[in-house]
């Protein structure tokens, strides 16, 4: 199971990440297409929003099609956009504000690990502060959630 | 399909309230963006109307993608910094406002005329706004950025003036985020003349580029050969000692930026002066408001203020939005000096004492709400030397020129260590611009100093060959390789080959502001990295690094040398609206010489004598210089013939008309 690891501290705000996000996903370069936000703070350190891909993922039990499926136990979130209503359910129920709606494409978007090669923001981060790692997802109980929507 | 550019620019006029759009299409293919765009609409504009003052806001093809150091932003117009004329000029700023914009869908921002109260402007995604400032009026650039963060969201990104700006101080800046600030110029000013406040921009659009995967792929490889070959990058080091003191970031300067440089964030500083808690970088000059507290002992700024207060200052600085340059590198140097000699030794009654903060920070107070003696101060170091009418003399020591205090050019700032000969194709740029050509500087000047035995810094002085990262054949080598001149990089070449360089950097400066790309790091000719010395990456030639972002961003079929014969073009551009706007002669260049015939502040190793211009010399270089630019060598004007050549026609055939060129 990989997964994407983020250190905070390190991150300088150059936003490679998202650009290299929506360029591979997309084909153009732009904040709202990217299934990452870092939000810049300019005086402690950036606050970033990325999928945990968590074992048992609120937005999948929240969706009312069963859009957000995986493949297989551990592989990567994923939606099904034939069946997405656009209801936006999974978006309320993200602990990590990781559902994210696109304006552009107008959609729910979210990580979709680049389809298990290195994900493009990981491999676009210069200092670090995202990297790629073999981890158990996590285990999301409502109320044990850290570092969560408060 | 337009890829890069977003194919509009935006036009507010502030006296009519009215705004429109025009397309950016027309331009991008002669001018890119950035620096040559703003150059040529100005032309444009002040063409049709020479009342016009257009303060223009230009973004460039790369800004908002992934190229590394894209998202910078250009700030041009009439400068009140320029000294004796407030020319056409430019400077640049960082941060995330750049791509914002061109998100909230436009390449850049034409603002016109001037309101009757205080404005700001709101852009929200294609829609622009001019709305009312009262009660900004008066605010510091962060308080002014947190409440229109609280009015409009924390997403928005503002450049605001500070007080300095709203009284239209010479040396007021245009400000962003914590310290991103286009510095040189007084653009600040001319936005206070304006009454507009600041520009908020909120955009959730999207940049095309013509071929993502390409321009990913060059973009790492690019950003991994300067982060592993760059010695401004191994100079990143910090103090390991503040950093546990105060926490510390490495902060991109400017969207898509991916290199660690010499910039230092601090995070929590306390500041004994302000109260407030800062956070902040210290990079560039900043570190000089601490004078030899944060220099070193040996520093010619040789007041003493604890890190703390320093930290504080830079950061009133940047709140009041009053130019760090000028303050740290003229004026107040300028002030110790009249202490010292006894010519002034106190300013409104307040003794001059440039080791206590608080006397800096009443200083800046005064220039930023033009009060007692800080309305003189407000004009800049140059102009109140001129108009107090003391230590004149010192003045024209440290300010190499047209208003500014010098800058890499071995006389006039006492950090950045320059020798003999190689600030000769520095004084050839200073001679034919209208502010410090420092973009151009950082190419050249940074090259035959850090990466010759020389040394840059004071601690590498002495280095032998062997230390040194390139020798000074294989120097001489890539000079003849880049410039077409062996001499551009021998320490022993006086005034041979030097115009070459200054016109190739200078060209590639322009470049660079219009793309943009770094202005430390590019343009990229050696590496730390490379056996050779030679820098490249991924089958890219470090020199052609702009050429491969700008190709695989745009899509635009452009072999190199028309994609560089753009700097060239926008570089007489820029001078035929010195020549039509303040009949620039070669007799104003020439200003330079006296300045530049001063014994310079360092020796170099090897002639070990101080060095100043020979003015005849001088005179000649500049006439080479001239010659290679295809300018009359009698004038310093371009020609008719040379303008058509770069399709600068309509351009030529004006200043033919009113006879300003042959």
């Amino acid at each position: 199971m990989l997964n994407i690891q983020i250190r905070e501290d390190a991150c300088s705000g150059c936003l490679s990440c998202i650009a290299a996000c929506s360029l591979s996903h997309e084909g153009y370069a732009s904040p709202s297409s990217a299934r990452l936000q870092v939000n810049i703070e300019l005086f402690t350190k950036n606050q970033i929003n990325f999928c945990r891909q968590c074992r048992n993922a609120p937005c999948a039990k929240a969706c009312p099609e069963n859009a957000i499926t995986q493949i297989s136990k551990g592989a990567p979130w994923l939606i099904a956009y034939e069946k997405c209503t656009n209801c936006r359910a999974c978006i309320q129920a993200c602990p990590f504000n990781a559902m994210l709606w696109d304006p552009i494409q107008e959609r729910v978007i979210k990580c979709d690990l680049c389809g298990g090669e290195v994900p493009a923001c990981v491999d676009a981060c210069p200092t670090g502060a995202l990297s790629i790692v073999k981890t158990g997802s996590e285990n999301i109980e409502e109320g044990k959630i850290e570092g969560g929507k408060k | 399909m337009l890829y890069g550019w977003i194919g509009r620019i935006l036009w507010v006029n502030l006296s009519s309230g009215k705004v429109w759009e025009s397309d950016t299409l027309p331009y991008t293919r002669d001018f890119i963006g950035g620096r040559g765009i703003a150059a040529k609409l100005m032309w444009d504009i002040t063409s049709n109307d020479s009342s016009a003052r257009p303060l223009i806001f230009m973004t460039g093809p790369l800004g908002g993608t992934i190229a590394p150091f894209g998202g910078r932003t250009v700030v041009a117009g009439y400068a009140p910094q320029g000294y004796p004329h407030e020319w056409y000029s430019r400077s640049t700023f960082g941060g995330y406002w750049g791509p914002e914009l061109k998100y909230a869908g436009y390449d850049g921002i034409v603002i016109l005329g001037r309101s009757s109260e205080p404005v700001y402007i709101y852009i929200d995604d294609g829609k622009p706004e001019i709305r009312e400032a009262a009660s900004l009026w008066g605010l510091g650039h962060f308080d002014t950025q947190q409440e229109l963060k609280s009015i409009l969201g924390d997403q928005v990104r503002v450049v605001s003036i500070g007080q300095a700006g709203e009284n239209r101080s010479r040396i007021a800046v245009i400000e962003t985020e914590t310290e991103s600030a286009a510095g040189q110029g007084g653009f600040g000013a001319v936005m206070g003349g304006k009454q507009l406040k600041a520009i908020a921009v909120r955009g959730t659009g999207l940049v095309q580029v013509a071929d993502a995967d390409l321009l990913m792929r060059r973009s790492k490889a690019i950003r991994e050969e300067l982060r592993r070959g760059s010695i401004i990058a191994r100079n990143a080091a910090l103090d390991p000692e503040k950093v546990r003191k105060y926490g510390e970031r490495w902060y991109a300067c400017t969207q898509q930026c991916g290199v660690r440089c010499m910039s230092r964030h601090y995070s929590h500083v306390p500041g004994p002066i302000s109260g407030r808690e800062r956070a902040g970088q210290l990079h560039c000059c900043a570190p000089c408001f601490g004078g030899r507290d944060t220099l070193g002992e040996s520093s010619f700024y040789s007041w003493r203020m604890d890190f703390e207060a320093s930290f504080d200052l830079a950061c009133m600085a940047n709140d009041f939005g009053i130019n760090h340059w000028d303050f740290v590198f003229g004026l107040i140097p300028w002030l110790k000096h009249c202490s010292e000699t006894g010519v002034q030794t106190e300013l409104d009654g307040i003794s001059i004492d440039v080791n206590d903060p608080h006397f800096w920070a009443e200083l800046m107070r005064k220039i930023a709400f033009r009060e007692g003696v800080g309305n003189i101060l407000a004009e800049g170091g140059y102009r109140a030397a001129r108009e107090l009418n003391e230590g004149r003399a010192f003045v024209d020591e440290i300010y190499a020129g047209w208003g500014y205090a010098g800058h890499l050019d071995g006389h006039g700032d006492r950090v950045n260590r320059v020798v003999f000969p190689f600030w000769l194709t520095l004084g050839l740029q200073w001679a034919v611009d209208t502010r410090d050509p420092f973009n151009s500087s950082h190419g050249y000047q940074h090259a035959a100093m850090m990466w010759s035995p020389f040394g840059y810094r004071i601690e590498d002085h002495g280095k032998t060959e062997a230390e040194s990262p390139l020798s000074w054949a294989q120097l001489q080598r890539y000079g003849e390789r880049i410039y077409g001149s062996s001499s551009a990089f021998d320490p022993r070449s006086g005034y041979r080959g030097k115009a070459q360089p200054a016109i190739w950097h200078s060209n590639r400066s322009a470049i660079k502001d219009s793309l943009f790309v770094c202005d430390w790091m590019l343009p990229c000719m050696f590496s730390l990295n490379q056996e050779d010395g030679w820098c490249r990456a991924d089958g890219m030639e470090g020199i052609d690094f702009e050429w491969y972002l700008f190709t695989a961003t745009t899509g635009v079929d452009v072999g190199r040398k028309e994609f560089y014969q753009a700097g060239e073009r926008i570089c007489n551009l820029e001078r035929a609206l010195q020549v039509r706007d303040f009949n620039r002669t070669r007799m104003d260049d020439e200003e330079i010489i006296p300045y530049l015939a001063k014994k310079e502040w360092w020796e170099s190793p090897l002639l070990k004598e101080k060095m100043g211009a020979k003015p005849k010399e001088f005179r000649e270089l500049l006439s080479e210089f001239y010659r290679l630019r295809k300018w009359s060598v009698e004038t310093g004007r371009p020609t008719l013939s040379g303008l058509q050549e770069l399709n600068l026609g309509e351009e030529a055939q004006l200043l033919k008309n009113r006879q300003l060129i042959e």
